[in-house]
């Protein structure tokens, strides 16, 4: 599908979503961050459960998504390329979701960058100063999420924050990287002799 | 008709904020007047007879160029003030009947000293927040045909005005997850880069 279709379609997905308040949205995160922080020792243990977390998020948000986009009368088509993935994922869904849109960057067959300049989880949001906040992916969830999601569109992918706000840097940037795409298959008890 | 109006160096400057929590317990002090370019000033160890100290190697020495002593004194006066004005429980005296928002927690002037008065600004939850500000009024009554009690007034106004801002900020502050609140002081770059902000815009507007 089309690059201004995309757009267009997150927009108007946009529009038909129930809303929340940003500031609650934003404090409950950071709620949660805390949380996290209280209870983990290390930096690497708290980014990872961020992004369990949002692995559980992701697997049930790409059902909402295909299934609200059908209920608006759009057609979503299979994806034939990677590109056209990245395409979906950062102009319609997340657009749908969060009310920001992300620029798809260093598009290659299987991999691709995601530049979100708007983090609507960071709202107030400041790190302490001191070091060992340095490796802490405040926004970590979106990785799960888009981990969770892609997967159950049979794409096994890993996503990394390779630059954030909240560290200094101008944008946020999230490498996504496919490993596998998974096959369609029934378990084992169900396999025809 | 005012020629002076082109001369900036008449006008107010912000010389010192203060933000003082519920228990009376100082969250943020900083000067903001630049003493290398008042010349008359006496370095405060000269005043004790004391050596003066060359070069801010150490950390003490530091905080203490944040905020000199004699600003820290000339706050903690003010703050006696404050207890004055505030009154039996609950503990907002000064406030007009009916007044509601920024004009309940604006307090106004506490205190002259010599050529710096001293504003105050209460919120509801009592974080008092403080303003030692140099002005030219009595300058500036002789060029134009105001009273005192108006440009009393219009002061009033653009400190209120900053008040307002620095109340902001530190709801934001607040707002961050990683501050812990209490008695800790505050020590945020974005905090106090931003109030910096705030501070040169009041210096430049009057």
């Amino acid at each position: 599908m089309s690059k201004s279709n995309a757009a267009a379609n997150g927009h108007s997905l946009w529009q038909k979503m129930p809303k929340a308040n940003a500031e609650l949205f934003a404090l409950t995160y950071g709620t949660l961050v805390t949380e996290l922080v209280r209870d983990y020792e290390s930096t690497e243990d708290i980014n990872e459960q961020l992004e369990k977390m949002g692995y559980s998020i992701g697997v049930r948000c790409v059902d909402e998504f295909l299934a609200k986009a059908d209920q608006a009368g759009m057609v979503i088509p299979p994806c034939r390329a990677f590109g056209e993935t990245a395409e979906v994922l950062a102009k319609t869904g997340l657009r749908m979701f969060l009310g920001v849109s992300a620029e798809v960057q260093m598009l290659s067959d299987s991999s691709f960058s995601l530049l979100i300049y708007e983090n609507p989880l960071s709202l107030f949001v400041e790190l302490p100063s001191d070091p060992k906040w340095k490796n802490l992916k405040y926004s970590n969830l979106y990785c799960g999420i888009l981990r969770g999601s892609l997967e159950q569109v049979n794409l096994r992918v890993e996503c990394k924050f390779v630059k954030d706000v909240l560290q200094g840097d101008d944008v946020n940037e999230i490498r996504v990287e496919l490993k596998e795409v998974l096959v369609d298959g029934a378990g084992e008890e169900y396999q025809e002799e | 008709m005012n020629n002076k109006d082109n001369e900036k160096t008449k006008g107010m400057s912000l010389i010192s904020l203060a933000i003082v929590g519920k228990k009376n317990e100082p969250l943020f002090m900083k000067e903001y007047r630049d003493e290398s370019t008042n010349a008359a000033c006496i370095p405060e160890a000269e005043l004790f007879g004391l050596k003066v100290l060359t070069g801010n190697t150490d950390g003490f020495s530091k905080r203490a160029k944040e905020c000199s002593l004699r600003q820290q004194f000339i706050l903690h006066s003010a703050l006696d003030r404050f207890d004055e004005l505030a009154g039996p429980p609950p503990g907002f005296g000064w406030r007009e009947k009916g007044s509601t928002g920024t004009d309940a927690m604006w307090v106004g002037l506490l205190c002259p000293v010599e050529e710096m008065r001293v504003y105050g600004y209460m919120s509801t939850t009592k974080m008092k927040f403080l303003a030692v500000v140099e002005d030219s009024i009595f300058m500036q009554q002789q060029e134009a045909n105001t009273t005192i009690q108006q440009q009393q007034r219009n002061v009033d106004g653009e400190i209120k005005q900053l008040m307002t801002w620095i109340h902001q900020l530190y709801v934001e502050y607040t707002l961050n997850p990683f501050t812990t609140l209490g008695d800790a002081k505050i020590s945020s770059h974005r905090f106090e880069k931003s109030i910096l902000d705030c501070v040169n815009k009041f210096n430049r507007s009057t």
